[in-house]
């Protein structure tokens, strides 16, 4: 089903529209959870708080895109989830954090709005190799050695080329006037 | 706060970079052109003694691909001869492997006609049943559509268990479709009225490389009606056609009882019925399979272990020359009892640490076990050296088991807590 009779499921106040969600998303959603969770069944409450999450927001949410909407709920609550059970310094997540530290030593809060726009536009200058690399990293929060045996490299050309972009990715918010 | 806030901000991305996140992994199998294609092919035809780490067979087996297979493994793969053909339609299997109850088969199609042709299969008739479980393949192979040249090759492993004899004479087929409705660009518009092929392909990586089917999910439309989805998510190869369509449903349900070969058989008729496609070309590949890496067990006595309310039971834990099993079950010791439960393990293969593999909660998943394989790696007697689970409650350990084989050494398998 396209997404946008999914969508009108969701307005018609449908439950058939999660049963669609999950059969089109499901799979996507679940291992997108389980890879930041490490845990099957945390990604499987964290699938259901997803479908439940958009059932409350759609409508008056539209969203263009279904699956971005939903992938992007995900990710929130996955990290809402390793946050509560203090897992999220421990593990892939503290190696995670720790390589962003070196963008970034602090936000500061009347500034998020300016570093989501300027890391979509650091992003946007980046080869399709290299950004899918770094997203996998920081977006699904995969581990290296997934990421190299995704992109058919070495594990050190990986965290090269990751730690370019970061090195890259602080320049280009300074450049922009952000320091962190 | 800090990096923490910066991962948090990281979420804000356009709906466009999420999805590129969320595409899956396009499986590079080779360049398209024929130059290379050749070269690449030229491979397939050295000898097995040479041909270890180069078989794509051995390489489907061994995904990690740092161990190199052993001598013992390479004496039970079977490598076909390659017959020299003209023909601009070809399937051949290229190499097969039979691992106790497991059927690998690495094939190669081509198309050089110019026009694009709907690749279906491989499928097994044989003694016993072949069930598929990984690579079977419903694409378009070759010509151009909607602007895009097509990668005039594909190939895959596929996976078979299989059930009862397993061994003799068996029957490859691979099935070629021309294509008979219009393909239509999904992106630009619904396709309504008479039948037509939908593509939502990124048309920009299909020209370099042969990605296989998973660069070309294909949706079928007709009357308006999306009659085939499982494409849609990125995953899956398949033109499967039912389940949105009130005739298609009809027509389908005639043959999803029946095994594999007469469903896939069926699928290719359906399209012809509602005017899909027409059947243009079958290959028909007789092999006779020999039972050679014979499964033994690394365990006289299987463990068993008190869970609380449940109880853990080791019901396999064997090797071949190919591979490690291990399968577990939790039997309830009363109703109810895992509703809630989930759980980890991990398996230390000649001391190496594989991934932790998660287990689902359900009841229905728990009482029909868990089942762990691997390929064995290299160059010495391969071993399981030890086993790790735990069992969680809300995502922390209730229960701890660490397996630990006594001596990897002696033939005599002593597994200790």
């Amino acid at each position: 089903m396209e997404d946008r009779e999914i969508v009108a499921l969701y307005f018609a106040r449908s439950e058939q529209a999660i049963r669609e969600t999950d059969g089109k998303y499901g799979r996507q959603v679940r291992n997108l959870a389980e890879g930041i969770l490490k845990n099957c069944s945390d990604a499987e409450e964290c699938v259901s708080d997803t479908w439940l999450r958009a059932w409350n927001a759609i409508p008056p949410a539209r969203p263009s895109s279904l699956g971005a909407y939903l992938f992007r709920i995900a990710r929130n609550l996955s990290i809402d989830r390793l946050r509560r059970k203090k897992a999220l310094k421990r593990g892939e997540g503290a190696l995670v954090l720790d390589e962003l530290k070196e963008v970034a030593s602090r936000v500061p809060e009347d500034a998020e709005g300016e570093i989501s726009a300027a890391i979509s536009r650091f992003l946007e200058k980046q080869s399709k190799e290299n950004r899918r690399m770094f997203l996998l990293r920081y977006w699904r929060m995969e581990t290296i050695a997934e990421i190299a045996r995704e992109a058919g490299r070495k594990e050190a050309s990986v965290r090269m080329v990751l730690s370019r972009m970061r090195k890259g990715l602080r320049v280009a918010l300074e450049k922009e006037g952000i320091w962190l | 706060m800090k990096a923490e806030k910066l991962l948090e901000l990281m979420g804000n991305i356009p709906d466009a970079y999420i999805t590129e996140a969320m595409e899956k992994p396009a499986r590079r199998r080779w360049p398209a052109g024929r130059a290379l294609l050749a070269a690449a092919l030229m491979l397939v035809g050295v000898s097995a003694a040479v041909a270890g780490f180069q078989s794509r067979l051995l390489g489907y087996i061994f995904r990690n691909g740092d161990e190199h297979p052993t001598p013992a493994v390479q004496a039970h793969l079977v490598h076909m001869e390659r017959e020299g053909t003209a023909e601009d339609v070809s399937f051949r299997v290229d190499e097969f492997l039979l691992d106790d109850d497991r059927l690998y088969l690495t094939w190669t199609a081509e198309n050089h006609t110019g026009k694009p042709l709907i690749f279906t299969g491989p499928i097994i008739e044989g003694e016993g049943e072949f069930d598929i479980r990984a690579g079977m393949i419903r694409t378009t192979v070759g010509g151009e559509v909607l602007g895009a040249a097509l990668p005039e090759t594909c190939g895959e492993t596929t996976e078979f268990r299989v059930q009862g004899a397993g061994e003799g004479p068996v029957k490859v087929t691979m099935l070629a479709q021309e294509p008979v409705a219009e393909f239509v660009d999904n992106k630009v518009s619904s396709p309504v009225g008479t039948p037509v092929i939908a593509w939502n392909v990124d048309l920009q990586q299909v020209e370099s490389f042969c990605y296989g089917f998973d660069v070309h999910p294909s949706k079928i439309f007709k009357d308006g009606q999306l009659v085939d989805d499982d494409g849609t998510d990125g995953w899956g190869p398949w033109i499967s056609t039912h389940f949105c369509y009130d005739d298609r449903e009809a027509l389908w349900s005639d043959f999803v009882d029946k095994p594999l070969y007469d469903t896939m058989l069926g699928e290719v008729e359906l399209d012809e019925k509602l005017g899909y496609a027409k059947l243009a070309k079958r290959w028909d590949v007789d092999l006779t399979l020999e039972k050679g890496a014979r499964r033994r067990s690394l365990a006289e006595e299987l463990p068993s272990f008190d869970l609380g309310d449940y109880r853990l039971v080791v019901t396999e834990l064997t090797q071949t020359d190919v591979t490690n099993r291990l399968r577990f079950q939790a039997v309830p010791k009363r109703e109810g009892a895992f509703d809630d439960g989930a759980g980890e393990f991990k398996l230390y293969v000649n001391g190496a640490d594989e991934e932790p593999r998660c287990l689902e909660g359900s009841g229905a998943i728990l009482n029909d076990g868990w089942t762990f394989s691997n390929a064995t790696p290299v160059d010495d007697t391969p071993r399981i050296a030890a086993w790790e689970f735990k069992w969680l409650n809300d995502g922390e350990p209730i229960r701890e088991i660490r397996l630990t084989r006594n001596d990897a050494e002696d033939e005599t398998v002593d597994w200790k807590l």
